[in-house]
């Protein structure tokens, strides 16, 4: 493997970092969402707007120059700026609305919602409908000799956001705020007659992750230069539910669970990295979403059967 | 006018189908509180067990299409209710005490593989159903078969003993062990008619259609757990109306919006069921019951 396609595994890798750890601090004030790439999907269609608004019509497809360079340097951060804020308001908004909802409801009406989104976006030609948006290069270019330079602009710039989100995390995590995640995971009720807002507090809590899911979407579109719906697809979310499923709702666990299901993901994608010979590497891809729902299904049952085990283990230990 | 009677069929048809489906979800959801997200991917498996029934069939039922068409419907029905139950054995009877969100995750682990599973060995290509020379439409037919099958459901829920132990069950678990219910038992009849009903409305999505595939039960299978829950859930009748409602009111955005707005016929059926979930979770007919602690 090349360090300019290590490096692009490790950009993705930086992407989907970002999503588990903000679909982790969501699923951690007990809002089961499902539609955590839906606002993926609404960060990267709002950085396309962006972009077309920004960069004009017919404008070289190479930036070239240190101030062209600068440009869309800032172009990138607006698109970056633009995708955290419309996920942070829908967000917002949704929280409102959706106090109703609880539990198994909020899954589906989260992944009613990313299903919109990406429904219709399908059909808005302006950003290039089912066919999808191509994203000039920005700051720096694939071709010759800058594609490591690319790659490791993004890679480099992905895991220092990475690594301030996760430090953020543990910060809340050492502070009132993270007493009152613990709250809200043990005993939803207790904490609400302590005093503690809980509705805000959720709500508050989703609009922050969401924004960092649109950021992330804003970000993908830069790093890949496209875009098309189906990249925000439930199936494609899969992976991140799967990490954060597995990791449990530690912050620490759920980065090492992601990193985890990543590479196993990536993994069968590409036949193991080119390890694999070309038709072993053709039957792990086509296999690897299945293999993926039955990790899902094994992983959740085997915890289930285990805990049931200790509790019996407990009950005889303790005696009648 | 005859256009308008065309799009009231197909709305019917339609609806009916997700009429069906949703009721498969509600009375799992009744009876385990469990959003069986697997009851698409048996709804495309009884299409598909319907299609090789068809074909397999069609030798031996030359000449008479309608017992043709019977034959398939229970193969697909039986071999979709079979597949329901080996499911609820396998992934979710493990989790029975299990509370969170672990079990729904589950759900969403065995619809992937499934579907997966089955695009390994069925590949994920549209398959075209094989035609039928019905005496009657297509349509017609199929709007007969699905609610002769809700009132057989209907009685089977309301007038028969087992059905009163189901409904048992759903009301309350702890006090129907008491009174000698035996709940897996039941749980596992429960989830074998739910995909019953289920491989009922592939069939007959694949006579009206004439198309199916394996990814084809996701959009139907979401939008008909909301009509489970717009119809409050275990309400048999108003789960019906409500899905007949949202085929018809699908069928009639198609056909009378300008196309530019046409196209957007998924997210604005999806945008109005959503708006319904978060305004009336209850469902309409509910009554909002304060939460027990």
């Amino acid at each position: 493997m090349t360090i300019g396609l290590l490096l692009y595994y490790v950009s993705l890798l930086g992407i989907t970092l970002l999503l588990v750890q903000s679909l982790n601090l969501i699923w951690r004030v007990r809002l089961f969402s499902l539609g955590h790439h839906g606002f993926f999907g609404l960060g990267a269609y709002v950085a396309v707007m962006v972009t077309k608004i920004l960069v004009p019509k017919g404008a070289g497809q190479l930036p070239v120059g240190l101030g062209q360079r600068l440009e869309g340097l800032g172009v990138v951060a607006a698109s970056v700026l633009a995708g955290f804020g419309t996920a942070f308001s829908v967000a917002w908004v949704m929280g409102r609305f959706f106090r109703r909802v609880r539990g198994d409801y909020f899954a589906v009406a989260t992944l009613i919602f990313a299903e919109i989104i990406r429904g219709s976006f399908s059909n808005i030609s302006y950003v290039g409908g089912g066919l999808g948006f191509e994203a000039p290069y920005l700051v720096l270019s694939r071709v010759g000799e800058e594609r490591i330079l690319y790659e490791a602009f993004y890679s480099t710039a992905l895991l220092m956001v990475n690594i301030l989100v996760f430090a953020i995390v543990r910060r809340i995590d050492g502070s009132v705020y993270g007493l009152y995640l613990s709250g809200l995971k043990e005993d939803c009720i207790a904490l609400e007659h302590s005093g503690v807002d809980v509705v805000s507090l959720q709500s508050m809590l989703f609009s922050w992750c969401c924004g960092l899911a649109g950021a992330a979407g804003a970000m993908f579109l830069h790093f890949t230069t496209l875009v098309v719906p189906g990249d925000f697809s439930f199936v494609n979310g899969l992976p991140v539910i799967l990490a954060v499923a597995m990791g449990g709702l530690h912050s620490s666990g759920c980065v090492m669970a992601a990193a985890f299901i990543y590479i196993v993901y990536e993994g069968l994608k590409n036949g193991f990295f080119g390890l694999l010979e070309w038709e072993y590497a053709a039957m792990a891809s086509d296999w690897k979403d299945a293999i993926l729902g039955l990790i899902l299904v094994v992983s959740v049952v085997s915890l289930a059967l285990r805990g049931r085990r200790r509790q019996v283990v407990r009950r005889h230990e303790e005696g009648p | 006018m005859r256009y308008l009677a065309d799009q009231v069929l197909n709305g019917l048809s339609l609806g009916c189908v997700y009429a069906l489906l949703a009721i498969g979800f509600a009375m799992v959801f009744g009876v385990l509180k469990l959003l069986n997200f697997a009851h698409s991917e048996i709804f495309a498996t009884g299409a598909f067990i319907g299609y090789f029934a068809l074909r397999w069939l069609t030798p031996d039922f030359a000449g008479s299409p309608l017992l043709l068409l019977l034959a398939a419907i229970m193969i697909a029905g039986s071999g979709a209710g079979v597949l329901a139950m080996i499911i609820e054995k396998v992934a979710y009877r493990p989790l029975r005490d299990y509370r969170g969100e672990g079990v729904l995750l589950t759900a969403i682990g065995v619809s992937i593989a499934i579907q997966n599973i089955g695009i390994q060995f069925f590949s994920a290509h549209a398959r075209g159903y094989p035609p039928l020379e019905l005496p009657f439409p297509p349509k017609a037919v199929a709007v007969v078969i699905l609610v002769l099958s809700f009132l057989l459901l209907y009685g089977l829920i309301h007038w028969t003993s087992l059905g009163l132990e189901v409904r048992a069950i759903a009301e309350d678990l702890s006090t129907s062990r008491l009174l000698g219910i035996s709940p897996p038992r039941l749980v596992t009849l429960t989830f074998f008619v739910g995909g019953f009903f289920a491989g009922v409305a592939g069939v007959v999505w694949g006579i009206v259609y004439g198309v199916i595939h394996l990814q084809m039960g996701f959009y139907p299978g979401l939008k008909s757990f909301i009509i489970a829950v717009i119809g409050s859930i275990g309400d048999l009748p108003g789960t019906f109306v409500a899905g007949i409602g949202l085929g018809l009111l699908e069928c009639l955005l198609a056909a009378y919006l300008p196309p530019p707005i046409s196209a957007y016929r998924d997210p604005l059926t999806l945008s109005l069921l959503l708006a319904l979930l978060v305004w009336k979770p209850h469902g309409i007919l509910g009554s909002s019951e304060p939460e027990k602690v």
